[in-house]
C-alpha cells in the first residue's frame, strides 16, 4: 500500500500534467467560433505569378500561404480557419477587373488582399467600392489610390512612393550636403514618373541650387539600358535615382556596375533591398538601397531579440530557401492587419462574428504588429510607419550585400498628413 | 564629335542585340510564309539554357572561359530540338490556314514554352555574369563600354555575313531562295519543299536561341523577358521588309540608332521614336524597305 502523502503528490503531478495537456492542445482544438461565423473566411489573394514580376509576386504568394498555414494551425481567426484563393495578377487592369468580379461574385470571398502594381490597384478600387468587398492593398505604391479618391472597402497596407521619394531626398542630403546635380532613369508609368516627380520635388524644396541633368524614361522592364547608362555617365551627375523594380533592376545594375556607374557617384535603387539576395556579390558597395518606405528587412530589427521577426525569418528561410523580401514583409502586414481588425471587429460587436462594415470601423485607427514593428491605419484609409534606408556593402556570411548605415524614419518625416496631398506637402518640406 | 561617338556606340550595340532577334524571324517569315510569335519564346528559353549551362560550368570550378562554349552548346541543342519539333508537330499542319490560325497557334506555342520555364527554372531571376565580365572594359570618349558589348556587334555581322553567303553561294541557300520566291514552281522542279520548311524553321529557331543565349549574361533571365524584345523585332522587321535578311539587318540599324540619339538628345520621344519610324516606312513603303510586293496568284 503507497503512503497517502505520495499518492497526494502523485495525483498532484497528474493533475498537473492534465491542466498543461489540455493548454498545449487549447489552440489547436480552438475556442469555439463567434455566434455567426462563417465555416472558413476566404481570402483572395492577387498577386503576380507570372512574366517578369513574378520575382516580386512569388515572395508575396509565399509569405501569404505561410501565414496562413501558421494561423490554421493555431485555430484560425478566433476559430474559423482562413483559405486562400490564389490569383495571378498579370495581364494587365482590364483582366483584373474581370478576375475581381470572379473572386467577389463566384468565389464569393470575404475580402481580397494585393496587387502590385500601381495600375492594377488603381482599376481594381472602383470596382471594390462597387462590389462592397473588403480589400486591402499590400504593395502598389501609387499615391493616387488614397489621395484622390474616397475610399470605404478599400485599405493600403504601406507607405506610398512618396515616402520612398522623400526618404532618399533627406537621407542623400544628410550624406552629401553639397549634391549640386541630379539625374534620375525611370520606367514610363504611373510609378516611375510619380517617383522621380516626388524626388526631384522634394530634392529642389530641401535644397534648391540642385540642377536636374538628365530625366530618362524607359520602357517597363526594358532589359536594354546600355544608351540610359552612356547618358548617365556622359551626364556626370552627382546623385541618380532609380524605382526600376525586378529583373529590370537587376538587369540595370549588372550592365551598369561594370561600366562605373556607381563608382564616383551616388545612386538611389528605391526597390534595392529587394534583388540584392538575386543580385549576390554583383551589387556594388555603397549604394543606397531601400525596401521602399519599409520599417525594416530580415536583418533589422535584429531577429535575436524580435520573436515575430526570428519566426517570420526561419520559417520562410527554411521553407522556400530565400530571406524575406520587402514584398513579403507588406503581404505580412496586410494579411496581419486584416486579421487584427476583424479580431477588433469581434470584440467591439461582444463576440459575435462582424460585417464588413464592422470590420471596416475596427479598421480605421488600427494599430497592430508585424515582424518589422507597429503600423496604424488613418481615417482616410492609409496606413503609416516608419522607414529604413542604407548603404550597400558585401556580406560573406550571406554572400550577398546586406545594408550597412541604416537611417530610421519616422512616419511624419516621409509621409503627408491626412488630407494633404502629396506635391503640396513637399512644397513645405523642411 | 564625342556625342556622335556615344550615339553610334550604343546604337551599334542596340543594333546588335536587335538583328540577333529579328533575324530567325525574318528567316521563318521568308520560308515558311508565318508570323512566328513563338519566336520569342525560343529566345527565352535559348537564355535559360544557356545561362544555367553556364551556372553550371561556374558551380563545377571549371574554367569561366567555358561559359562561352555553353552560349553556343545551348541554344543549339534548344534548336535542334525545340526547331523540327514544332515544325513536325504543329506548324505542319496550318500551312494552308487561315493567318489568324497561325498566329494563334504560334502564340499558343509562346504561351507553353514560357510555362515550361517555369516549370523547369522556376521562378527566380537567373543571371550568368562571367562571360559579360571576363572580357573586361574599355572607354570612349570618356564612357566606359563592355568588350562583350563589342564582341556582341562584330559577332552580329559575322553572323549576317556568314547568313547572307550561305543563302546566296550554297546550294541549300539558293534552294531556300527558290523555295521564298516561288514555293509551288520550287515544288514542280523536285524539290522536297517539306524538308525545306524544317530546314528553315529549324534555322530560325536556332537563330532565336542563339539570340537568347548571346543576350543572356547582360541581363536578368526570367520568365517573360522574351515579349517585349519579340514585339520590338516584330518592329524591325516591319521596317526592314518582312522575309528579308539585309532588311532585318537595316532594321536593326536604324531601330538601335533611332532610340540612341533619343536617349542622348530627347529622352521623353524614346519610346515612341521606334514606332513612329515604323509607321513613317509603312506609310512610303508599306512592303518595308526590302520588302517585296506579293505578286497575286491565280
Amino acid at each position: 500500500m503507497r503512503h497517502p502523502q505520495t499518492l497526494r503528490v502523485a495525483w498532484g503531478v497528474g493533475l498537473i500534467g492534465i491542466v498543461v495537456a489540455v493548454l498545449a492542445l487549447a489552440p489547436h482544438l480552438g475556442a469555439a467560433p463567434p455566434s455567426g461565423a462563417p465555416a472558413e473566411l476566404k481570402l483572395g489573394f492577387v498577386d503576380f505569378l507570372s512574366g517578369p514580376a513574378a520575382t516580386f509576386g512569388t515572395p508575396g504568394k509565399n509569405t501569404a500561404e505561410w501565414l496562413v498555414e501558421k494561423w490554421n494551425r493555431e485555430g484560425g481567426i478566433r476559430g474559423v480557419k482562413v483559405k486562400l484563393v490564389v490569383v495571378d495578377e498579370s495581364g494587365g487592369p482590364d483582366k483584373q477587373v474581370t478576375e475581381f468580379r470572379r473572386l467577389a461574385l463566384d468565389e464569393k470571398v470575404h475580402a481580397v488582399v494585393g496587387y502590385t502594381s500601381s495600375a492594377n490597384c488603381l482599376a481594381v478600387a472602383p470596382v471594390a467600392e462597387e462590389l462592397r468587398v473588403l480589400t486591402v492593398i499590400h504593395v502598389c505604391g501609387t499615391r493616387r489610390l488614397t489621395e484622390e479618391r474616397q475610399l470605404k472597402y478599400v485599405f493600403r497596407t504601406s507607405n506610398t512612393q512618396t515616402a520612398d521619394s522623400v526618404m532618399a531626398a533627406r537621407y542623400i542630403l544628410a550624406m552629401k550636403p553639397d549634391v549640386k546635380t541630379i539625374a534620375g532613369a525611370n520606367e514610363d508609368y504611373a510609378w516611375g514618373r510619380d517617383s522621380w516627380d516626388d524626388f526631384k520635388a522634394a530634392m529642389l524644396r530641401l535644397k534648391p541650387d540642385v540642377k536636374v541633368v538628365a530625366e530618362l524614361w524607359t520602357k517597363i522592364q526594358a532589359g536594354e539600358y546600355s544608351a540610359e547608362i552612356s547618358r548617365l555617365l556622359a551626364a556626370q551627375p552627382d546623385v541618380v535615382h532609380s524605382s526600376f523594380w525586378g529583373g529590370g533592376l537587376i538587369t540595370f545594375v549588372k550592365q551598369a556596375a561594370p561600366r562605373g556607374l556607381f563608382k564616383t557617384r551616388l545612386v538611389y535603387l528605391s526597390t534595392g533591398e529587394q534583388v540584392l539576395q538575386d543580385v549576390r556579390k554583383e551589387m556594388p558597395d555603397g549604394v543606397i538601397v531601400a525596401p521602399r518606405a519599409t520599417p525594416g528587412y530580415f536583418l533589422h530589427p535584429d531577429p535575436a531579440t524580435n520573436r515575430l521577426q526570428k519566426e517570420y525569418v526561419e520559417g520562410m528561410k527554411s521553407r522556400y530557401g530565400r530571406y524575406p523580401d520587402y514584398p513579403a514583409y507588406r503581404t505580412y502586414n496586410a494579411l496581419a492587419g486584416l486579421r487584427a481588425a476583424y479580431e477588433r471587429a469581434i470584440d467591439q460587436g461582444g463576440g459575435k462574428w462582424p460585417t464588413t462594415e464592422e470590420v471596416i470601423k475596427a479598421f480605421v485607427g488600427l494599430t497592430w504588429e508585424g515582424p518589422l514593428g507597429k503600423l496604424t491605419m488613418r481615417e482616410d484609409h492609409q496606413a503609416i510607419h516608419g522607414a529604413i534606408i542604407g548603404l550597400t556593402k558585401f556580406n560573406p556570411q550571406f554572400g550577398f550585400a546586406t545594408m550597412e548605415r541604416i537611417r530610421e524614419l519616422k512616419p511624419e518625416e516621409i509621409m503627408p498628413p491626412v488630407g494633404m496631398k502629396s506635391p503640396d506637402w513637399i512644397a513645405t518640406l523642411k | 564629335m564625342r556625342l556622335l561617338t556615344i550615339i553610334v556606340m550604343d546604337g551599334a550595340v542596340f543594333a546588335a542585340v536587335l538583328y540577333l532577334l529579328s533575324v530567325g524571324l525574318t528567316l521563318v517569315f521568308g520560308v515558311l510564309r508565318i508570323l512566328n510569335v513563338s519566336h520569342g519564346g525560343l529566345y527565352a528559353v535559348g537564355a535559360y539554357m544557356a545561362t544555367s549551362l553556364a551556372l553550371r560550368v561556374v558551380g563545377a570550378g571549371a574554367n569561366p572561359y567555358l561559359t562561352y562554349a555553353m552560349l553556343l552548346v545551348g541554344p543549339l541543342v534548344v534548336g535542334l530540338v525545340a526547331g523540327p519539333l514544332i515544325e513536325r508537330l504543329f506548324l505542319r499542319r496550318i500551312y494552308a490556314a487561315d493567318m489568324h490560325i497561325q498566329l494563334l497557334l504560334t502564340f499558343a506555342i509562346f504561351l507553353v514554352l514560357e510555362d515550361l520555364i517555369k516549370l523547369l527554372w522556376g521562378t527566380a531571376p537567373l543571371f550568368a555574369s562571367e562571360p559579360y565580365m571576363l572580357l573586361g572594359q574599355f572607354e570612349v570618349g570618356g564612357i566606359t563600354y563592355s568588350w562583350y558589348q563589342v564582341c556582341l556587334i562584330a559577332f552580329a555581322v559575322l553572323f549576317g555575313g556568314v547568313l547572307a553567303w550561305a543563302v546566296r553561294a550554297t546550294r541549300i541557300g539558293k534552294i531556300v531562295v527558290a523555295v521564298i520566291t516561288d514555293r509551288e514552281v520550287s515544288q514542280a522542279v523536285g524539290i522536297n519543299v517539306d524538308r525545306i520548311f524544317t530546314v528553315a524553321f529549324t534555322l530560325g529557331a536556332l537563330c532565336a536561341a542563339l539570340g537568347g543565349a548571346l543576350i543572356a549574361p547582360t541581363i536578368a533571365v526570367v520568365p517573360g523577358f522574351a515579349l517585349d524584345a519579340t514585339v520590338l523585332a516584330f518592329a524591325v522587321i516591319a521596317i526592314g521588309g518582312m522575309g528579308s535578311l539585309e532588311g532585318a539587318a537595316l532594321g536593326s540599324l536604324i531601330v538601335g540608332l533611332l532610340r540612341s540619339v533619343a536617349v542622348h538628345t530627347v529622352p521623353e520621344v524614346d519610346l515612341v521614336a521606334i514606332y513612329l519610324a515604323m509607321i513613317m516606312v509603312l506609310i512610303v513603303r508599306p512592303e518595308g524597305l526590302f520588302g517585296q510586293l506579293e505578286v497575286r496568284r491565280i
